[in-house]
């Protein structure tokens, strides 16, 4: 009676704890004179398997002894031990059988259906190079594997009326940031689409109401690894099926700037790297504007040898410099564009004829002084410093307003730029939490 | 120290400004005649108003002064003080954006014109002022923590420069026993004079001060004004520091870097000083227009614009009053003196609050 009763409590606790995450099968086997009951994270297991060696046997078998002889004559068959190995190992794909007042855990782990591609939007160099694909289940599976706690909590949710897009919401339940779980929730339960495209167009929904807004305020990313690391930091992970990639937030301006090399390095060269991201990122906001408010208000701002020249550089340049800028910055971005665009073949000759060609000829054409081809290739390579795209595609229109600032203020403009800058960032908020601060962890306002 | 931090950024960056609103130039009229005295004294003095006008307000944890005077004193005394109180809050951020308009047609940027950079400046003051206090405290948190650094380069490099007259300040140094002025302390006290910011940002920040806290404030205090008053005495000499307004910036001027792609040293010091100013005059017109807004009965949203209409309007009319830099000097000196005996009375009002407060929590 005791161990009955031992049993009957294991079972409901293992229930309970599994039961609220959507994803988590519990399944009852009632035959005339035998029971079964399954319990089993579905996208760690491969359902064959489990139709084949346990479902199908237990209408085989005349008795639950049979049964359960059969089940323990396969090696990956073990007992129930303890509670924290069995919770370990039905997180990692073993199915959990109830017979008979025991528990026998079956291993039955899915060999990945849909191949796992290798990151290529965010690519590091030493870090585990899996990213998200178009499938769900593949997700979950690539975020379970490496997050194997019963404390991650997966919601489902559908989204868009024709299209009826499967979103999963990863948390860790205990360290969650609740406030900003609520308002996800009234904003997922508010939006009203046809379709769902991609996690873009799910972030562009979410934010419908800062549509003005000039930062990307939810990260977009391809790594498993990285929504593992922002879920333990009590982030939320929205994973979207048909989409290779997953929505975290709330989101910081820091996070932005922070690539997985970050902790796979040694953490002084971590945060080297950290700061080199940050110095690109003035660099490539400032270094337009600077030249502009240098040229035609203060030539006296750099030392004279540099200045001379600098404005010899200049000296066939029939038209006045923020023209110049202009027109160098929108080659630039009309070369990004058109090699995203570009079939791979054809690629690398826009980049030739763009770069090489172009570049040398403006100079001795006399339209373009050398200083400013530097210039914007310093621009265009450090805009891709940043790791994460989406601030990539915000710097971008960030520095024509320096641009602006520079040409009607000069110097002046810049720091005005710089001030409002640093104003608007820690103005704006994400999902209830202060998008730019200095000290992190303290509660909001 | 975390909790505190907001605090030290409004009294530290209150200290760095001191050299825009012509504190310099009043201590330089008077060099032999107390400046030095003048300065002892206003430290103790300041820093008396400081210690006493904190303590006070951390009796009133998160909240401001305009919510604890509704408790306590009655509507019209209220309404008299707080529209007298915010228009020099008003008048400071006023005369920030003056003279930092000034200085920049001056050196900076001749060809375009006093009133266009005027423009520019209030534009951008305007537009991070009704924001929340505590995202623009975490905003000039991010300014103070890249600012404070180079200011330290440039005093630092300043000190250190060679050529620098120290026979000259030595000099200046025995006419220390010397009666002094009231315009000389009112001037050199007002870089104490950071801690009044919290009548509005008691809100946001603890004050959890010890001996220890107001001993590096006052010693930062000191040698604020030791290196605002010596270096110049040390470049310029003692006989022509007080022919500039703004004696600072030729001080930078003289000063190369000689090593590093930006020559002169001035450009940076005014582009980092311009970022000082702005922060400066945000932080006055918020608090300013903060306390303007406590008087109204009922918030509505067409009152923030009014009040930032209002503020808008009264630059433009000052610099048509105020429009050389003799009169915007002889103005500031005059506020000078005004503040500190307003800043005696705030002081006042705060321990007599403090004391209600006491009192009313023994009756209870």
């Amino acid at each position: 009676m005791q161990r009955n009763n031992d049993f009957q409590s294991l079972k409901q606790f293992l229930e309970d704890g599994f039961s609220e995450s959507a994803d988590v099968e519990a399944r009852e086997l009632q035959a005339a004179d035998k029971q079964a009951s399954l319990l089993y994270v579905k996208p760690l297991c491969d359902s064959k398997l489990i139709a084949k060696y346990i479902v199908s046997p237990f209408w085989d078998y005349q008795t639950e002894a049979e049964y359960t002889g059969f089940l323990m004559s396969f090696p990956n068959c073990v007992h129930h031990q303890e509670l924290d190995t069995t919770i370990n190992l039905i997180l990692s794909g073993y199915v959990g059988v109830f017979v008979a007042d025991r528990l026998y855990l079956y291993e039955a782990k899915s060999i990945q259906v849909s191949p796992v591609a290798e990151a290529t939007v965010e690519s590091t160099v030493q870090g585990p190079q899996d990213a998200f694909n178009e499938s769900l289940m593949t997700n979950l599976n690539l975020v379970r594997i490496r997050y194997k706690s019963d404390l991650l909590q997966v919601d489902y949710q559908n989204v868009g009326e024709r299209s009826k897009t499967q979103l999963a919401l990863l948390y860790d339940k205990q360290n969650v940031n609740q406030q900003a779980l609520a308002e996800l929730r009234r904003e997922l339960d508010e939006i009203d689409l046809k379709v769902l495209l991609s996690a873009g167009h799910l972030q562009n929904t979410l934010l419908r109401r800062k549509r003005w807004s000039l930062f990307p305020l939810v990260v977009i990313t391809e790594r498993p690894d990285r929504a593992v690391k922002n879920l333990s930091e009590g982030k939320i992970i929205v994973l979207i099926d048909t989409t290779p990639f997953a929505v975290i937030l709330p989101s910081s301006f820091g996070d932005f700037f922070s690539a997985m090399d970050d902790y796979t390095q040694l953490p002084l060269i971590g945060w080297f790297l950290r700061l080199l991201r940050y110095i690109g990122f003035l660099s490539t906001i400032i270094l337009p504007g600077l030249y502009v408010a240098t040229i035609s208000y203060n030539p006296e701002f750099f030392r004279v040898q540099l200045a001379f020249s600098i404005v010899a550089s200049r000296a066939a340049v029939p038209y006045a410099s923020y023209l110049e800028v202009i027109f160098m910055l929108l080659m630039m971005e009309f070369l990004t564009e058109a090699s995203v665009r570009l079939p791979r073949a054809i690629g690398p000759t826009a980049t030739t004829v763009g770069g090489l060609i172009l570049g040398q000829a403006a100079t001795q054409a006399g339209l373009i002084s050398n200083i400013m081809i530097i210039i914007v290739s310093v621009v265009g390579i450090s805009n891709y410093v940043i790791p994460i795209i989406e601030m990539n595609f915000a710097v971008r229109v960030l520095k024509y307003l320096f641009v602006l600032l520079a040409t009607v203020a000069g110097l002046i403009g810049i720091i005005i730029g710089a001030i409002l800058l640093v104003f608007y960032l820690s103005s704006l908020t994400s999902f209830g939490t202060p998008y730019l601060k200095m000290v992190r962890g303290e509660e909001s306002k | 120290m975390k909790e505190n931090r907001f605090l030290f950024y409004t009294i530290l960056i209150n200290m760095v400004s001191n050299i825009i609103v012509f504190v310099p130039h009043i201590l330089f009229n008077g060099l032999f005649d107390g400046a030095l005295m003048s300065i002892l004294i206003s430290v103790v003095i300041g820093m008396t108003l400081l210690v006493l006008g904190t303590q006070s307000l951390a009796q009133f944890p998160g909240e401001s002064l305009p919510e604890v005077m509704e408790r306590y004193l009655p509507r019209w005394f209220r309404v008299i003080f707080l529209s007298y109180i915010s228009s020099f809050w008003y008048v400071a951020g006023v005369i920030v954006l003056l003279a930092f308009s000034t200085i920049m047609t001056r050196y900076l940027s001749p060809e375009t014109g006093q009133f266009t950079i005027l423009f520019f400046l209030s534009l951008t003051v305007l537009l991070v002022v009704p924001l929340k206090s505590s995202r623009l405290l975490n905003g000039l948190e991010i300014l103070f923590v890249i600012n404070i650094p180079l200011i330290a380069i440039i005093l630092l490099k300043s000190v250190l420069e060679k050529n620098t007259d120290w026979e000259d300040v030595y000099d200046v140094c025995t006419h220390l026993v010397h009666l002094p002025t009231l315009t000389m302390i009112a001037a050199a006290s007002y870089i104490f004079t950071g801690y009044t910011n919290l009548v509005i940002f008691n809100k946001e920040t603890a004050i959890k001060l010890k001996k220890r806290h107001y001993l590096i404030l006052g010693g930062l205090g000191f040698a604020t004004l030791m290196t605002s008053f010596f270096i110049p005495i040390g470049r310029l000499g003692e006989f022509s520091v007080n022919r500039y307004t703004f004696p600072w910036i030729p001080t930078s001027d003289s000063i190369s870097m000689q090593y590093f792609v930006i020559e002169r040293m001035m450009i940076p010091f005014l582009l980092v000083y311009l970022m000082v100013a702005l922060v400066q005059a945000v932080m006055h017109w918020h608090i300013g227009y903060h306390l303007i807004l406590s008087l109204f009965r009922q918030q509505r949203k067409w009152q923030n614009y009014a009040v930032l209409a209002a503020f808008t309007l009264g630059v433009g009319v000052l610099q048509k009053i105020l429009d050389n830099e003799y009169i915007l000097f002889e103005f500031a000196t005059y506020w000078l003196i005004a503040r500190l005996f307003s800043e005696i009375g705030l002081v006042a009002l705060l321990i007599y609050l403090a004391k209600r407060r006491r009192r009313h929590e023994q009756q209870i």
